[in-house]
């Protein structure tokens, strides 16, 4: 059976113009169709059409901008389609956001209820559930205390424990899961799981593709608005880092009769031998490169340089040519590795260079190969930026008084 | 985990714009829940954190009253007939407050539960709906203290008596009525915030709240009635202290808050499916 059904569906916004902010903007364009070139049409969807079954668990993947919430806003009924129709059958649960209407000088009991009417339970149904949420909210002593007072770990529990007690036919989730500490968020997904085992039908979005790959069975990938690939979840991820990957390569159209050694292409690849942009900060991933070697120079030298997001180095590794190419020209193709659990999540990209000792470059190229390493759950990943490298460190403490 | 419910067979279908026409009360009457738990908030974080709380509920007529009292039973010296002057003014003031503090409630009601808007589906009119019906909590003070001073003054009821709540009933009507289309323009043109202040205090001098419209001449009483919160004053004084209801005035005033009421229907529903994108 199939439980949604979405045909040919559309958003058009208007973008670049701020829509009649003021009266007098309105009373200004009053009568006049559209203002002077500043009006820009964005489909943030586009033409979409898919089903989903009873009982599957969809994962929507797809780049910043590609439409992913677009989607989960036009299906929870919070903005209306410029085109096209969608039939949800059953109950439709949306939590696009953990804590929505929250009330910061009402209690944690009061907020319990009044958090769970708006995302549609019946007061019976908090009634019955009451004792579980604030069990797994692990809030009990505080209960009675208004939620300004709460510290954000136990306000985040809080307020995903009311949502994870929702019980929909159908349940729309987007990105709730990146929220506390690293406990919490391993029973987050837990939960998650179960509501994907429990034969609920699932819309899931999220940059996590390992969370993904674990609650859904198969995935839709939108890019630019489009629907790209629709199909097992493993196939849409692949898909999903190929599309990305492609960008971030290096590639040189026709070859460079001007130097005796040069770069040729460099791409990231995964553990897996996929090309791709996002990295998991506890995999093993490798820069993919291809050096054309037309004649020798003796004691030639491979640089290869992490660069941050401000162009700084974060590390240098020199290679003598001669250890890894014995022939006297040709083409080789050189992998090199990165260790997991180094590299902090943030962005980055490489300055690859051949040179020689006494300073001459053969071949220089700055800044190639952007990437980001992402946070698949470390112990930080309740930080936004905590610098460019991870390291197991030893504490040592000796109390003085 | 096993669905606890059984299926239902409820379908929901998503299009484009529909008619702006079709008002779906069986909607609103299934998230009759929420509206009351958002008007139970509203009402709950009001007086918190404020040194004296709900004493403003009952502060602020009363204190109107007296300053009113003071300039026009004394200076201006306006005619009210058999009923004592600070039994009028209250009467007119309960109502006006209600009006006015429910009407500036409600038209900010969007802008400050922006992240509900954009987060949730519910039908759009519980959130000024739910501001108006907080204020109620306020107008049961007022009524309250009006009831002491009508022992007070010794006002002898009639079988009218019966009739005041239905235009207390009206009042609630006409707050609405301005709530939902003052928090709809709200979402789109943030003049009203500037804007809404000065015309409600227009609007509270052009009401015979502390001036009874025997004050006006015919001709003006006949303009003055296509205020719909006239016919509404005058009904509700009608009723308490068993005057003659003048029903013509308050047949146009009825007819008025009717059209004002539909008008406004009319605009929030012609705006609330771009809410989530505007706001």
């Amino acid at each position: 059976m199939k439980t949604i059904k979405v045909k040919n569906l559309s958003k058009l916004y208007h973008i670049g113009e701020r829509p009649a902010d003021s009266l007098r903007d309105a009373l200004v364009s009053f009568g006049r169709k559209s203002r002077s070139g500043k009006k820009k049409d964005l489909w943030a969807l586009s033409d979409v059409s898919f089903e989903v079954k009873d009982g599957e668990a969809l994962g929507i993947i797809g780049r910043n901008g590609a439409g992913k919430s677009t989607l989960l806003k036009i299906l929870s009924r919070i903005t209306k389609p410029t085109q096209g129709t969608v039939e949800i059958h059953g109950r439709v649960g949306s939590l696009l956001e953990v804590g929505t209407g929250f009330h910061n000088e009402l209690s944690g009991r009061e907020n319990i209820y009044l958090n769970g009417a708006i995302l549609g339970m019946k007061r019976s149904e908090i009634k019955k559930k009451f004792d579980e949420i604030v069990a797994f909210a692990e809030i009990e002593r505080f209960l009675d205390t208004p939620v300004k007072h709460y510290s954000s770990g136990m306000y985040m529990r809080l307020a995903f424990s009311v949502a994870a007690h929702l019980d929909p036919e159908v349940l729309i989730v987007d990105e709730v899961l990146a929220v506390g500490d690293i406990d919490f968020q391993r029973k987050c997904l837990v939960k998650m799981r179960e509501v994907g085992a429990s034969g609920r039908t699932v819309l899931f979005v999220s940059h996590n593709l390992g969370s993904l790959g674990q609650i859904c069975s198969s995935g839709l990938l939108l890019d630019k608005g489009k629907l790209v690939s629709h199909g097992g979840i493993e196939k849409v991820i692949g898909d999903y880092l190929s599309i990305t990957g492609k960008e971030g390569q290096f590639k040189l159209d026709a070859p460079d009769e001007k130097r005796d050694m040069y770069f040729s292409a460099a791409s990231m690849i995964n553990r897996n031998g996929l090309v791709t942009t996002e990295l998991p900060h506890d995999e093993d991933f490798f820069l993919d490169f291809n050096v054309v070697v037309r004649r020798r120079r003796r004691g030639a030298l491979f640089c290869v340089a992490l660069l941050s997001k401000n162009k700084e180095r974060v590390f240098t590794e020199h290679k003598l040519v001669e250890d890894l190419i014995s022939r006297e020209a040709g083409e080789a193709r050189i992998k090199f590795r990165i260790p997991k659990n180094f590299i902090a999540p943030n962005i980055y990209s490489f300055l690859l260079q051949i040179f020689l000792p006494d300073g001459e470059l053969i071949h220089d190229l700055f800044d190639i190969c952007p990437f980001s390493i992402l946070d698949t759950g470390s112990d930080l990943s309740a930080y936004k930026d905590y610098g460019y490298v991870q390291i197991k460190s030893d504490w040592e403490a000796a109390e003085l008084k | 985990m096993l669905l606890e419910n059984p299926k239902t067979t409820q379908i929901t279908y998503i299009k484009p714009k529909e008619s702006w026409l079709a008002l779906d009360l069986h909607e609103l009457w299934a998230y009759r829940e929420l509206l009351y738990f958002l008007t139970w908030r509203d009402i709950k974080v009001r007086y918190k954190q404020t040194a004296i709380g709900v004493m403003w509920a009952i502060l602020q007529p009363v204190l109107t009253t007296a300053i009113f009292t003071a300039l026009f039973s004394s200076f201006a010296r306006f005619d009210t007939k058999e009923i004592p002057y600070p039994l009028f003014a209250l009467s007119g003031l309960m109502i006006w407050l209600f009006v006015h503090t429910s009407v500036t409630m409600a038209s900010s009601g969007f802008v400050n539960n922006a992240n509900l808007v954009t987060k949730v589906y519910f039908p759009r009119l519980i959130v000024p709906v739910a501001a108006t019906l907080a204020c109620l909590f306020d107008l049961i003070f007022s009524f309250a203290l009006l009831v002491i001073l009508m022992f007070y003054y010794g006002t002898m009821l009639t079988w009218q008596i019966i009739l005041a709540p239905v235009f207390l009933i009206l009042a609630v009507v006409q707050a609405i009525a301005l709530g939902i289309l003052f928090s709809a323009l709200n979402v789109k043109y943030r003049d009203v915030k500037f804007a809404l202040p000065f015309l409600l205090q227009i609007w509270m001098i052009a009401s015979p709240i502390f001036y009874p419209t025997t004050f006006l001449s015919e001709k003006w009483k006949f303009v003055f009635a296509f205020n719909p919160l006239t016919g509404i004053l005058e009904g509700f004084r009608s009723a308490l202290f068993g005057a003659a209801f003048d029903w013509k005035l308050i047949g146009i005033s009825l007819a008025s808050l009717l059209g004002v009421s539909l008008f406004s229907l009319l605009v929030f529903k012609r705006m609330e499916d771009d809410f989530a994108d505007l706001i």
